[in-house]
């Protein structure tokens, strides 16, 4: 968020897509990049600090990229606004305008805008060594006359030509500003009378003509190929899939164990006693129950970061536009989607790759109905406890077809609610699909360690604190009031930890919330439940364990909970977990939103707590309504 | 009873036939070189496709087609662009012939 102490100069870095402005950023800025959100918008806002080598400390805005000031997108119109100082920001005192020498014409189109608005404009003509390579000369000087501004040849990826970059954005006091006089809706004549001028100066600058590489076209022959392309793509998701869903596990036990051990080690070092309960039962694993997604998130994000690097990201989403349009997204939502079922909070983080906005608000709406890892513990427990393992058609039984049903389920229903919104409240209006294509290039490492670093740090400090507080709540109205010592001590010791949960605000909520539950079938115990892993679903189990006095160290394996759960009776003796409430449960865990880490990325992503609420409210209202269609669905099929 | 090919003749027609037909963008198979005609400058997108280069006067290459035809990879001023198959039909454009 812009500062208004602010007097350090600020220079905006402007360019189209694919000009490396970002790897150019990077090397800039280096670990001061700070990644956020423009206020009120999904449009990622990244800024950063930079000490010039005359000692001065200057502020760089990475803008987004944008490729004409006649903005179609969101991105683009932040863009402009904040270049023209129209938006609530400082505007800026210099304008880097990055082009890349091996796109020279078509980036030079939003430089000779850039030109007309009365600020300072420096040119980063970056990508120099790959123009080379390609065989490709530039004049630099020649740019710099037929232009009219300084121009630094320079590469972003090597940090050739950046000592004269910095000394050009150095001299910036010494070119006074002028009036804005770029005129907005720029008629098809205006256009082309820009592209006659920028034919004119490439044309003097260098004597060949820019070529898509050799190897490109060699690689998109196979990777966009109309048969092989989607197989590869398909084995490529596959891998990324597969490591989130098995290689974050070794990882994930480990944070889990450490803060187990942490807690542990906190309550024998201050003793029994409600500070030491605080920390061990909910900051400790508050903060645990966030950090444990941290690998997921981390390994993900070195997958979107590689695939976005090598230039296959824009390849995957033109082989999956087809596809996608038919619930009115676009390709570039497939693999958020597809990474949601290991985690939803990687997957709407993967989002920022979707420039559309209100595709990318579409996108993290539903990606919480996408199965996620976390569902599998509950729906492992109510299965095995449940599902009889019939065999059926020899290779399967009742039980996997159970959890297939879950998964297509939640598939089914992220896709359907993506083609109500947006055909609804999320219709796009006036953005037609454009991917760009760039070449393909081996990934840099800078730029795959600073993204993993970035988003590592703001998932852990923005959504951290949402989800932290979240946990101490429940915490909270879990232990008080206290329930009477004298009376605890007189019970087993299994059953003491039910007693206090019967007794707390919690257990008081649980109770008040029968009657609403009760449509569903679910006694108080299971709305106690339901209620304790509205931060993270996976509490279900333990919290069973608790009301159900099986201890707390029950899992979904534990046999003793999935007897409890069949042996279980109302006060008038019937069963409570009858197969229509059991069916129920499980379209109840399938599509509420239980997930607190969720709801605060989504609050981070989208910039407010607009979003968050209505997805959570959605959500509930879907699974409340689904879960009460199939009881009593199966209840009149006599099940 | 709607004929099956009556469909399948449905669905290969754009929405609306600009009258007379003019050969689009969407008409040329992969390989094929062509010469921008004109395009729908009076909408956003139109302006939008000028803007990174596809303008009257340009040549552009069609490179390939993702599965099911769509999108379509154009080549134009030395860069790759996709765009789907609706717009590419609003495109006009004229033939040339490779200097081969």
């Amino acid at each position: 968020m812009p500062a208004e102490t602010d007097i350090e100069p600020l220079i905006a870095l402007a360019g189209s897509p694919n000009t490396g402005k970002t790897t150019l950023f990077n090397r800039l800025t280096g670990l001061s990049r700070k990644v956020g959100n423009f206020p009120g918008v999904t449009v990622a806002r990244s800024e950063g600090g930079l000490r010039l080598p005359d000692g001065t400390s200057v502020r760089l805005l990475d803008l987004p990229g944008a490729y004409s000031l006649q903005a179609l997108s969101p991105e683009e119109r932040i863009a402009r606004q904040i270049l023209r100082g129209e938006s609530g920001e400082t505007r800026p005192d210099l304008i880097v305008a990055v082009v890349a020498a091996t796109q020279l014409s078509r980036n030079l189109f939003l430089v000779t805008q850039l030109k007309e608005l009365g600020i300072p404009v420096v040119v980063a003509l970056n990508m120099v060594d790959e123009a080379r390579s390609e065989g490709l000369q530039i004049r630099a000087e020649r740019l710099q006359e037929e232009l009219g501004l300084p121009v630094a040849p320079c590469s972003a990826r090597t940090g050739e030509g950046f000592d004269e970059l910095l000394r050009l954005i150095g001299d910036r006091g010494r070119w006074p500003r002028l009036p804005d006089t770029w005129q907005d809706s720029e008629a098809p004549d205006r256009i082309a009378e820009r592209y006659r001028d920028i034919r004119r100066i490439v044309g003097r600058s260098t004597a060949q003509r820019h070529q898509v590489p050799h190897s490109t076209l060699i690689l998109d022959r196979i990777l966009t190929h109309a048969v092989a392309g989607p197989l590869i793509f398909f084995g490529v998701m596959a891998l990324v899939f597969q490591s989130i869903f098995t290689w974050s596990g070794p990882a994930m036990d480990l944070i889990t164990a450490g803060f187990d051990r942490l807690s542990a080690a906190v309550l024998t070092l201050l003793g029994e006693g409600s500070l030491s309960d605080l920390l061990a039962g909910g900051v400790i694993a508050g903060v645990g129950s966030v950090l444990v997604f941290l690998p997921q998130i981390l390994l993900l994000f070195l997958f979107i970061s590689l695939l976005e690097e090598s230039g296959y990201m824009a390849r995957a989403a033109y082989l999956m536009d087809r596809l996608m349009r038919g619930v009115g997204l676009s390709g570039k939502s497939f693999l958020p989607l597809m990474s949601s079922a290991a985690c939803a909070i990687p997957g709407i983080m993967a989002t920022r790759t979707i420039e559309d906005a209100r595709d990318r608000l579409a996108t993290i709406l539903v990606a919480p109905l996408i199965t996620c890892s976390a569902r599998l513990p509950v729906y492992a427990l109510i299965i095995h406890a449940f599902i009889p393992a019939t065999p059926v058609w020899g290779v399967f039984d009742y039980r996997g077809l159970t959890l297939l049903t879950l998964y297509l389920g939640g598939i089914t229903s992220a896709f359907t609610m993506a083609f109500i919104f947006k055909r609804t409240f999320l219709k796009s209006k006036g953005t037609p699909l454009l991917i760009e294509m760039p070449s393909y290039r081996t990934p840099h490492w800078r730029n795959v360690g600073l993204e993993l670093w970035t988003h590592g740090r703001s998932f852990v400090e923005r959504a951290g604190s949402v989800i932290l507080a979240i946990c101490i709540l429940l915490w909270f109205l879990g232990a008080y009031p206290k329930a009477d010592p004298l009376a605890l001590r007189s019970l087993p010791p299994g059953e003491r930890a039910a007693a206090q949960i019967e007794q707390s605000l919690l257990g008081g909520i649980g109770r008040a919330i029968e009657p609403a539950l009760r449509p569903l079938g679910f006694d108080w115990k299971v709305g106690i439940g339901v209620l304790s892993s509205l931060a993270a679903r996976e509490v279900f189990v333990g919290t069973m364990g608790v009301v159900y006095g099986v201890g707390k160290e029950s899992d979904e394996n534990s046999e003793t909970l999935q007897e409890k759960f069949q042996n279980a009776r109302r006060p008038d003796g019937s069963k409570v977990f009858t197969f229509p409430v059991v069916l129920a449960l499980l379209t109840f865990y399938m599509l509420a939103c239980q997930c607190a880490a969720t709801l605060g990325v989504v609050r981070r992503e989208t910039g407010g707590w607009r979003w968050p609420i209505f997805l959570f409210a959605y959500m509930s209202a879907l699974a409340y309504a689904a879960a009460f269609l199939v009881r009593a669905g199966a209840t009149l099929a006599g099940w | 009873m709607v004929s099956g090919t009556g469909i399948s003749e449905a669905f290969k027609q754009p929405a609306v036939q600009p009258f007379p037909r003019h050969l689009t963008l969407a008409d040329i198979p992969v390989g094929g070189k062509v010469l921008i005609e004109s395009l729908p400058d009076r909408t956003a997108f139109g302006r939008r496709l000028m803007e990174i280069g596809l303008l009257p006067g340009n040549e552009a290459k069609v490179m390939g087609r993702a599965p099911l035809r769509d999108p379509i990879q154009v080549c134009v001023l030395g860069a790759l662009i996709a765009i789907r198959r609706s717009d590419a039909l609003t495109v006009h454009v004229s033939p040339l012939s490779d200097a081969r």
